[in-house]
Formats: structure tokens, C-alpha cells, sequence
């Protein structure tokens, strides 16, 4: 791991951090810094909510078949047991899983990963989420390696709690949480909205979602607010320019 | 989960419907507060209160209205929970200068609000009030957002097939949530020309209608093999 990308990271990541911060597009970084830096294949940031179930809020490949490997792991997975005993879970080779999580290993599999890695997003004695590292080849990180992983799953939880006024901790991050977790879920209606506007599937209405943003020079979570709240008006075949006509 | 055996609880007890008034008081009685209430609401201005525990409960609800400020204004604005420990605080008197004082007056000292919300669907606010100030514990937070979820089910229940018929996400394992459903609220909305909430109301009618599951019905949606119009339900392709 070459010192100068992984400064380069962080510089990155804390800079996003003091500027313009958005909870959606942070987690989106985060995921994609592990796929840089840890040479991991897939990274994903998984969420708790209210029942204590694992909810995905940012994956470093948004397309549907992988975005299904982290969905899957609502009930079971490496990320449902790292959350829950908030250690680490690391798995060589997932073929040895099978038993352990039938679902989730034959998803994991069949998708071309052998290998897995879950690290708790963890703020003092609780465990908030868990961070997913899938590997193509059968691999964990080193020692190196997980000590990077976890500083970034560390930065991902702590970006939930900056920049609040006052109030307390435990207040601010129930509000986080629901924040993030609600802006994840307008992103999905976003793709919906799109897709069906669009006449497309949901990886190309993503596409769509992020060059909407990238154009408007806004976030994932605010493209997707414009988009779901224009909804019953707005023809988005003409507003977005593009679509199979 | 606490909350869930503490309505079910409830509802053994009183011999009543699993209902608002059920997790309304439920909710009350686990996390020791003094009263609560039930605004469904689609904007500001469109509102109806579904339920209110007793007449302060109702004119809190009522005063936050008419001054257009309060905590459950504000957790309707922002869709975010909005926890005021202490109405007699400084910071309560600057945030809600009109409606804050009036509250306390009235001999309410802690007002939490929790909007009910999925993504961009917005049906409303849950509040709860005490007579004494205080915070919530972590814990008591995350089962009143609990409690604010089966009210939620209950509103999209109540309006996709009336009230009454609950065994069925009472028994949810969890699929409710997924990425599927909301992917497909949002085709359904534009297929119908509706807005969010009438598409997912829509979306859990048709899976009560046919015994489906809900996740099984947005699988159906996204992958295209069915399909809503205006006028009928749904037309299997």
C-alpha cells in the first residue's frame, strides 16, 4: 500500500468531511477508498436501523446483482455477525461458509468472490454497522490492511456525529442515522421513478441518478429529492435529455 | 423486540384491534410518558389529527397548528426526529418563542416528535409528551422510532385496506424495507401519476388483495411482470 495514495485518502476524505458534506456521498467515498487503497473488489457500507436490521447506504458498485449481496445480509452474513458480537469477521474462502450462510455464500459465489472481510462501525461500546470488503480471489487483509479498513469504517462513524450544533451524542447520531438511512431509501425511489421514466433497468436509472447530479452539481441524495419530488409533473425524458426514445 | 411485545401486550390486555389508540398508549406506558397523539398530514396545511391520549395531548397538537412552530412542525419539515427534553429551556424558548411558553404553561415539559416517513413518503407525525423534563435514553429513543414504525404500517394499512387487517406485516420478517419496494414505489408512482405514498398504499393493497408478500409484489414491478393502470389495479403482463 503506497504511502502517497493512502495519504492522498485522507487528505480527500477530510476534506470532503470539513466542505461540503453529505452523509450519502461521504459513505460513497468511503466505499470507494477501500476499493483503491486495500485492493478489495467490492466495498459497502451497511447501516443498523431502528429494528436493528442492516440496511445498505453506499456501495463502491451499484449494480443491482451486487447491490444484492449487501441486501441479502439483513438477516444473515458476515456483516450480520460482525454487527451484532462487533468484532471483526473475516472469511478465506467462502466456500467453507456454505453451512454457516447458505443464502449468502452461494450469492457471494455465484457473483466471482471467494472471500470476505466485515469491520464494525463502532463509537465507544456500541457497534452501529459494518463495513463489507469482498475479495475476487481467496484473501483477507493483512494486518496492514485491516488497520486502514477499520480507520475508515472509524471515519465513516464519525462523520455522523460532525458539525452538530449542540445537543447530545446520542440524540445527534439517532438523527444521523435516520438521516442517512431515509436518503438512501429516496435513492432507491429515484431509481424507480427513473427507470420507469427511462424504460430502463435499475443500473442504467442509477447512471442516470448520478449524471443528473454531476450536471446540477448537486449530491446523489439531493438529485434524488428533485427527481422524487417532481414526480406526477415532470417529464424527465426531455429534462434528463437522454432515455431509449 | 421490546416494543413489539409491549404492544402485543397492550392489545392482550385491553382486548382492543391492534389500532392507533393501542400503539399510541403502548408507547406511552413503556417509555413512562405522560400522553401522546397522531397527525396525519401530507403538507402543512393538510392535516387531520388520528388520535390524541387526552385534551392537552389535543390542544398541543392543535397550538403548534395554528402558530405554524413546534416540534412536530419541525419534524415534519425535515423528516427527522425532533427531541425536546426540556420545553422550559433556553434553547426551547429561542427555537419555538411562542408555542414553547404556551406548552409549559399548559404543564407540558417534554415534547418528542418523530415523523413517519419512508425515503420521500411522508404520512405524518408521531408525538409524545411528559409533564416532567428529561431526555430520552438511547434505548427509549430507538423504541419510540419503533413504535413510529408501526404507526406508520398501521396509516398504509389502514388506507390500502382498511383497519383490522394487520397479521400480515405484524409478521414481516424484515423484507418490508428492501431496496425492491422502494424501487418499486417509484414506478408505480409515475405508472399511476400518484405521488409516493398513494403508490406504495397501492403497491400493499394489491399484495394484501392476493395474499403475496409485498417484496415478492415489487420483485413483480421491477422485473416487469407487473404492471399498474389508472382504473384497475393491476395487470399481470
Amino acid at each position: 500500500m503506497p504511502a502517497d495514495r493512502l495519504a492522498e485518502m485522507f487528505v480527500r476524505l477530510t476534506d470532503t468531511l470539513v466542505t461540503d458534506f453529505d452523509s450519502i456521498d461521504f459513505m460513497d467515498l468511503v466505499a470507494d477508498s477501500c476499493v483503491e487503497v486495500l485492493d478489495v473488489d467490492l466495498a459497502g457500507v451497511l447501516l443498523a436501523d431502528q429494528h436493528h436490521r442492516l440496511r445498505t447506504i453506499a456501495v463502491s458498485s451499484e449494480r443491482a446483482r451486487l447491490l444484492e449481496l449487501f441486501e441479502l445480509q439483513s438477516e444473515q452474513g458476515p456483516s450480520v455477525q460482525c454487527y451484532r458480537s462487533g468484532a471483526v469477521v473475516s472469511v478465506a474462502d467462502l466456500n467453507m461458509a456454505a453451512s454457516r450462510w447458505p443464502r449468502f455464500a452461494r450469492a457471494a459465489l455465484a457473483a466471482g468472490f471467494e472471500a470476505v472481510d466485515a469491520l464494525p462501525l463502532r463509537l465507544r461500546e456500541r457497534t452501529i454497522g459494518a463495513l463489507n470488503l469482498f475479495h475476487v480471489r481467496p484473501r483477507t487483509l493483512d494486518l496492514v490492511g485491516m488497520r486502514v479498513a477499520q480507520a475508515l469504517a472509524d471515519v465513516a462513524t464519525i462523520s455522523l456525529l460532525q458539525e452538530e450544533r449542540s445537543g447530545r451524542n446520542d440524540e445527534v447520531l439517532a438523527m444521523r442515522l435516520q438521516q442517512a438511512l431515509h436518503s438512501r431509501i429516496v435513492i432507491e425511489q429515484a431509481k424507480g421513478v427513473l427507470a420507469e421514466h427511462l424504460d430502463s433497468d435499475m443500473d442504467t436509472a442509477f447512471a442516470e441518478l448520478r449524471r443528473y447530479a454531476r450536471d446540477g452539481g448537486l449530491t446523489t441524495s439531493g438529485a434524488a429529492n428533485e427527481i422524487v419530488s417532481g414526480v406526477v409533473r415532470t417529464d424527465w425524458r426531455r429534462t434528463l435529455g437522454g432515455g431509449r426514445d | 423486540m421490546r416494543a413489539w411485545a409491549t404492544v402485543a401486550r397492550h392489545v392482550g390486555a385491553t382486548g382492543t384491534d391492534v389500532s392507533f389508540p393501542a400503539v399510541c398508549d403502548a408507547c406511552v406506558a413503556a417509555l413512562e410518558l405522560t400522553g401522546s397523539w397522531l397527525t396525519l398530514m401530507t403538507s402543512p396545511a393538510e392535516r387531520e389529527r388520528a388520535y390524541a391520549s387526552d385534551p392537552l395531548a389535543a390542544s398541543l397538537e392543535e397550538s403548534q397548528f395554528t402558530l405554524g412552530e413546534g416540534p412536530c412542525e419541525e419534524a415534519f419539515a425535515s423528516g427527522l426526529p425532533v427531541l425536546a427534553s426540556d420545553l422550559d429551556s433556553e434553547e426551547s424558548l429561542q427555537r419555538w418563542p411562542v408555542f414553547a411558553p404556551a406548552a409549559v404553561q399548559s404543564t407540558a415539559r417534554a415534547l418528542f416528535a418523530f415523523p413517519l416517513r419512508k425515503g420521500a413518503v411522508q404520512l405524518g407525525v408521531f408525538a409524545t409528551y411528559r409533564d416532567s423534563a428529561g431526555a430520552l435514553l438511547p434505548d427509549q429513543i430507538a423504541d419510540a422510532q419503533v413504535f413510529a414504525d408501526l404507526v406508520l404500517n398501521l396509516v398504509l394499512d389502514a388506507q390500502s385496506h382498511g383497519s383490522g387487517h394487520t397479521a400480515h406485516w405484524l409478521n414481516d420478517d424484515g423484507s418490508l424495507g428492501g431496496a425492491v419496494v422502494h424501487q418499486a414505489t417509484g414506478m408505480v408512482a409515475v405508472q399511476l401519476r400518484v405521488d409516493l405514498g398513494e403508490a406504495l398504499v397501492r403497491l400493499r393493497a394489491h399484495a394484501f388483495a392476493n395474499q403475496l408478500p409485498l417484496a415478492e409484489v415489487a420483485a413483480g414491478v421491477v422485473n416487469r411482470t407487473l404492471r399498474f393502470s389508472r382504473g384497475v389495479d393491476a395487470d399481470p403482463l
